[in-house]
Formats: C-alpha cells, structure tokens, sequence
C-alpha cells in the first residue's frame, strides 16, 4: 500500500506519504494565503524525496476540515481529481482528529482551529483516537463552560487563552499524522469518511428584499 | 414572391454549420458503417471559409428544404482530394452526383490544384462509374481503408493541369497523399477523418471562473465535447452569483463534468496534449477549485498545463465555429462581468485593451434592470425574450459615453441603468401600469447600439475588417441582429458564436490551451495560482522555470 494525505484545512500546507508501516516521507509548510500555489509543488517534493511517481499511490487521504473553505477546496480538489486520474479511492479524515491524534494525549482534551471571524473549530476528544463530539463552529466566550478544566490543543486554542488556558502541542495539523491515522483506521477494517468538506457554515448570502429604489425621497 | 415554374431540381450551395444536423442524418443513413462525427464535419468546415480557406463543401437542397445530398473538397497544394459525395437514395440516378462532383472539380480548379485525388469502395461500381465518366483513372488500392468493414478503396486520380507531367511531382505539405505512382501506404490511420484532424493537439480546458463549471475538449480548432454544470439555479434567489456557493458547486460538479466532456468527446484522458484552465480573472475562490483540477488532472497525467485568460479563451472560442482567427481580429467582450473591447495580432500572446467599461458591465446591467422589472435572474435571456414584442423606440434612454468629447472606446452602462430605473419608479408612482415589453426593448436597444456602434467604430479606426463578439451578452438576440447589420453596411465581417459557446464553458479555454500548444507556447507551472484580476494582456501565465520537464516523468514514462 502507498498512502498519500494531504491537508490543506488550516494555515498548514501539508502532504505525506505513508507506505502501509511508516510515513516514507513529508511537508510541511504554514501560510494561510497560498495553499492554491504551495500544495503540488508540495506532492511533487515527497513524491521526490522518497524516490517514487505519483502512479504507485494506491490511496488518497484528504483532511475534510472543517477549515476556511476556500483553501480548504484546493486539498479537496487535488484529491478528487487524483482519484480520477489515477483511479485509486479517495478518503477523507476529520483535519480535528489528525490534530487530536498527532497530540497523543490521555484523557480528555479539546481540539480547536482558527475558523476567523472570532470563532473556533472544535471538538472534543476521550482521548487522541476517540472524537466525543461532532466538530463544531463556535465563539470561544459561548463553549468556556464545555471545555473548562480541560487542555487543549491546536491553533485555534492558542488565540484564545481566556477559554483555553492550556495548550498542547501541536499547534498545526501534519499528513504524517492524518496518514498514520487513515493507515490505522484502514487496518482495523474500519470505513474513512468521503471526501466532502466540513464547511459547518451556510455560505454568506442574504436574499434581496428588494432592489434598491433610485428616485430620490 | 415568385414561384419556379420548372419542377426544382435540388439547389447547390455552400454548406454551413447548421446544415451538419441533416448532413450527419444522412451519413448514417448512407455510411452507417462508418459515418463521418459531427467533429469531423466542424472541423471540416472550419477551414472553408476566409482568406486561408481549403475546403470546399457544398450541399443540395430541395425545394422543400431538405438536403438530398452533399460533397467536401479539401486541397493541399496543388492536389485536391475528394473528401466525400453522398446523395440521398430517393435522388440516385437522377444526375445529382455529377452536379455535386462538377462543383467539386470547379473549387479544386479554384483552388489552383493540378490534380484531384479520391478514395472509393471498391465494391462501389456505380460511383466508380461516375467517377470514369469524368475522367478520372484507378491508380491502385488501399487495403481495409473502410473500417470496421475491411472494405479497401480504390484511388483515382483525374488531372486538371494540361501538362500531366507536373502534377506527378511531390505534394507540398506533410498531409498531401503521397505521390501515385508509389506502393500506397496506408495513410488514414484514424479511417476516414479528415487527416488535418490526427496532427492537431487534443486538448482539455477547465472553466471555473464564475458560476459555470465547464470542461471542453477540442482537437485543435474542432469541437469534441462542451460539458457544463451551471449553479444558475442556485443563485437566482439571491438575484445575482454568490461566491462561496459557486465555489462549493464546483467542488461537487468537477470530477463529474470531466467524467462527462471524456465520454463525450469519445477519448482517453491519456491521449489528451495539455490541460488548459481558466487562470483569471474572475471570482478568486471559484477560479481556485479549476486551477486546482487542472493542475492535479495534469500532473497525475504528465501532461503540460496552460493557465489561459478567461477573456482571451472568450475570442479563441470562435475558432471552433468559424475557423483560425483572422489575425488581427477586433472583439467586443460582453458578459455579466466584462465589457471590453479588444484587439489581437495574436490570441496567444497579444491581446490590447481599446476601451472597457468604467462601471457595470453590460450582462450587469440587464440583470440590474430585470430586477427593477422583477423579472427574475438572470436578465439577460429574459429581457431578451420581452424586448421581442416591445417597441425599441418607445423610450429613448441615454446613450452612454458617446458625446464628443468621452473616451471612443469605452463604455458606461450604470447612468442607464439609473435612468430605466427612475422612469420606471415615475410610472408605478403615478400609480401607471409599467410597459415591461418596451421598457425591455428600449433599455435594450440602449446598450446594444452603444456596443455595436464602438466596435464598428474601433473596426474602421483600425482598419480591420472583421469583428468578433463573445461573453454570455453576445447570446442576446438584438445585439446580433443590429451587429450583423452595421457590420454589413461598414463592410466588416462579423464572427459571432452560437450562444452556447459564448457563455462561460471548458470549450473556449480548451481552443486556447490547443493554440498555445500548436503555438509552442510554455506551459504553465506547478504552482499557477488563480488570479481573480489577470490582466488581459496576459493570454496566459507562462511557467517561470522548468519544473514542468519533470512531470512526463509522473505516469506514462
């Protein structure tokens, strides 16, 4: 089996390629404005680095977010359109659960990402394998009470320290992390969700009321 | 109105696009073996008009309308070849063959040819015979040349120069058939097609840049599949095109619109010469979802990638309907985001802005005024549909920047669209019925005189004699209809494409990917990004290193 996850819900730009025992080989790169330009050249390195093409990939991981949607589209996409041309299924992992397994953790934490506009991604976690809730769009003032006590970890946590007064590492989500997660989930036999977005919000759009008279009053 | 007197024997007369439905009809009536496609039809008949033309492609029509019979001609130097000469069963033996062969043989004199070549079945007694009694001579045999039938053909030369000899000489170009009197190879791989088709680049081009998810495959300037996933619908509540939900739209409509344009076109992806995507300009997160496609479907495939101008793809689009574009070519870009109007030596390197609007632009300014009329989005088809039983002279409504002292060339829609809207708010305040039919109709006489009257004007200040007009405004029917009337009567030769090919589409991005291939133009690099504001002067973003090279390595190497 080989493996290719990537990620492109948060600030990270991340690709890793993952050969049924370990990840052979990996990117990394945060920048929030740039996944578009950043996430081929990005394959085209690991592929590289470990010496292979893109035709010996039997599978694809994307992370599904939930993310800003639009860089969150262009991992998506990539993934979508390789699994057409190369014919190999494509899977999607929550990008809150590579974040919560890559933090290996006991016990139970909050995972949280910046989702802008002052509000959090989130989830709550048992421990690093098991998610207890459904990732989840909210201002962090209005979940202080839910994940009091409790660390967390992720980007989104450490803009807000008033509600997330611990933070564990990592601040942002690997592919090494989302591919060791699908390669174990996929060898327990159990079923990766399909690759479609968690956007968690209605797109902003108002329905017109009217249109807006011209002659003045 | 005078009838004929005579009984009418079919008319001869040039074939033009719309007569391939009936053509293709009787092509499989008569070929059902194996019957030319409507791409090869386009194809052929891209190249019979203009300047450049070398086909020759006629049709018979009888007195009730119904094409009884075809013929093509194609030349290549001074060889003419016979490409095909049906005629419809209940019109054999009536003399028809020989009139369209007689017209063939008038277009290859007109092509200056000194010999014209064709292929028949050898099973195929009666053409042989006809094609004898005008002189033409077996010179051998091509085995199995008609498949799937393994029927071979028989070629037949006839000479037309008075001196024999010359003619015998060697074809000029790469595509002639090779000379006579050698073993015939056989030269039609691909059966039959027309052999300009096999050299031509096969290209697929993505379109994201606003609400229309479109994948188009061309093999060079012919029209293979035009797939489109509009998320039209899911706009119209909001009265105009939502980002994000055009964006997400694309993401769920791409793979399959791919999926689609391939079946459709009858192709591999692995023959494909180059993925062509829409770059910019255009809604900046819509644009991501194709670019980001693109450059995936290219990569697994190591194919090359051309990130191509959405405005520049909008011209080359003609190319698939009327042929090569006449270099320079004037165009008027007219859409729901763009008014332009532009000018280019070159369409895959020299595109020149003349004048665009200052504020909306025209497509807008329908949609704004069928909201004043509640009408509904999007404007455009609907006020055109109204405009046709309204008067255009009811209102005079303002004519834009055209006084003596504003910029020629460009254009201003928002001061009438103001002006509809306050004569229309004075009827419903005087508690009048508002005329929707000629308010349609003047407001849109409005904007296409100001259009047409600018380009014509930028035609003759150039001194270029043909005008081309595309984006999703030149589907509207008025703006054709007055364009082709001033266009004739200032002698200019207007290139409009059917409406289909004018709004957003794949198809138009795959004919400039195809030309900056046949072009030798760089291929774009990995990491292309969309551009929401590319200028037009930018045909296409050029890769910045060789990154590309590595890419053929990817799969098929």
């Amino acid at each position: 089996m080989l493996l290719l996850a990537l990620d492109t819900a948060t600030p990270a730009v991340t690709v890793a390629l993952h050969d049924g025992t370990d990840v052979i080989a990996s990117s990394s790169q945060v920048d929030a404005r740039r996944h578009g330009e950043l996430l081929l050249p990005a394959v085209h390195r690991v592929l590289g680095e470990a010496g292979l093409t893109l035709d010996a990939v039997t599978r694809i991981v994307v992370g599904i977010g939930p993310g800003p949607y639009t860089g969150l589209r262009v991992g998506l996409m990539t993934a979508d359109t390789f699994g057409l041309a190369l014919g190999v299924p494509v899977h999607g992992v929550c990008t809150l659960d590579g974040l919560a397994y890559a933090a290996d953790m006991e016990g139970p934490f909050v995972v949280a990402t910046d989702a802008r506009r002052k509000e959090v991604y989130w989830a709550r976690y048992a421990d690093s394998r098991t998610r207890v809730t459904d990732p989840a769009v909210a201002r962090p003032a209005d979940i202080a009470a839910q994940v009091e006590g409790v660390p967390a970890v992720g980007a989104g946590a450490l803009l807000y320290p008033d509600t997330f007064p611990v933070v564990h590492e990592p601040e942002h989500v690997s592919a090494a992390a989302l591919a060791r997660l699908a390669a174990e989930r996929l060898g327990k036999g159990e079923e990766l969700p399909v690759p479609r977005p968690l956007y968690l919000r209605r797109p902003d759009a108002q329905v017109p009321k009217n249109y807006k008279v011209v002659t003045p009053k | 109105m005078t009838a004929p007197v005579t009984p009418v024997t079919p008319v001869l007369r040039e074939m033009r696009w719309w007569d391939i439905d009936p053509v293709l009809e009787l092509e499989r009536d008569l070929f059902p073996e194996d019957a030319w496609s409507r791409g090869m039809f386009w194809s052929e008949l891209a190249h019979a008009r203009g300047p450049g033309a070398t086909r020759r492609y006629v049709v018979a029509e009888d007195e009730a309308g119904r094409i009884v019979g075809y013929a093509g001609l194609a030349s290549a130097g001074d060889i003419g070849d016979v490409q095909t000469i049906a005629v419809a069963r209940d019109h054999w033996g009536t003399g028809l063959g020989g009139r369209l062969l007689t017209e063939l043989l008038q277009a290859a004199t007109a092509f200056e040819c000194t010999e014209v070549m064709l292929e028949c079945r050898v099973d195929n007694v009666r053409a042989q015979k006809l094609y004898e009694r005008f002189g033409f001579e077996p010179i051998g045999f091509r085995r199995g040349y008609y498949q799937p039938g393994n029927v071979d053909a028989v070629v037949m030369r006839l000479s037309t120069a008075s001196d024999s000899g010359s003619a015998a000489g060697v074809p000029s170009g790469p595509a002639a058939p090779a000379a006579p009197s050698a073993p015939l190879p056989p030269l039609h791989p691909l059966n039959k097609e027309p052999r300009s088709m096999t050299d031509e680049p096969l290209v697929l081009g993505i379109e994201t840049s606003c609400d229309e998810t479109g994948v188009g495959i061309v093999r060079g300037t012919t029209l293979l599949a035009d797939a489109v996933a509009s998320s039209v619908d899911e706009h119209a509540r909001f009265g105009g095109v939502v980002p994000e939900v055009a964006s997400r739209a694309h993401l769920e409509a791409m793979v399959p619109t791919i999926d689609r344009a391939l079946k459709e076109a009858g192709v591999s992806a692995k023959d494909l010469d180059g993925i062509a995507v829409t770059a910019g300009p255009g809604l900046a997160g819509a644009l991501l979802v194709g670019v980001s496609a693109a450059k995936a479907y290219a990569y697994a495939l190591g194919k090359p990638l051309y990130g191509v101008n959405h405005l520049a793809s909008h011209i080359c689009v003609d190319q698939l309907e009327h042929g090569a574009l006449p270099e320079p070519t004037m165009a008027l870009l007219v859409s729901g985001g763009h008014s332009s109007l532009l000018l280019s030596s070159d369409i895959t390197s020299d595109v020149r802005p003349m004048g665009a609007t200052i504020d909306d632009a025209a497509g807008e300014a329908f949609d704004k005024i069928a909201r004043v009329l509640n009408l509904g989005f999007p404007g455009g088809p609907v006020i055109d549909r109204y405009a046709k039983e309204g008067d255009p002279d009811a209102i005079v409504f303002p004519r834009g920047l055209t006084g003596p002292r504003d910029p020629v060339y460009d254009f201003s829609f928002s001061g009438l669209k103001t002006a509809v809207a306050r004569w229309i708010e004075a009827r419903r305040a005087a508690g009048e019925e508002v005329p929707v039919r000629d308010v349609a109709a003047s407001f849109q006489e409005a904007v296409v005189d100001v259009l047409t009257r600018k380009a014509v004007r930028a035609c003759k200040d150039e001194g270029v004699d043909h005008l081309m007009i595309g984006g999703g405004v030149a589907a509207n029917s008025r703006l054709r209809a007055l364009a082709q009337e001033r266009c004739e009567a200032a002698g200019i030769r207007l290139r409009v494409p059917r409406p289909k090919l004018c709004t957003d589409n794949g198809a138009m991005v795959a004919a400039l990917g195809a030309e900056m291939v046949a072009r030798n133009r760089p291929a774009s690099s990995w990491d292309l990004s969309a551009d929401s504001s590319l200028p037009v002067t930018d045909p296409h973003v050029p890769g910045h290193d060789h990154v590309h090279e590595v890419s053929k390595e990817n799969l098929y190497s």
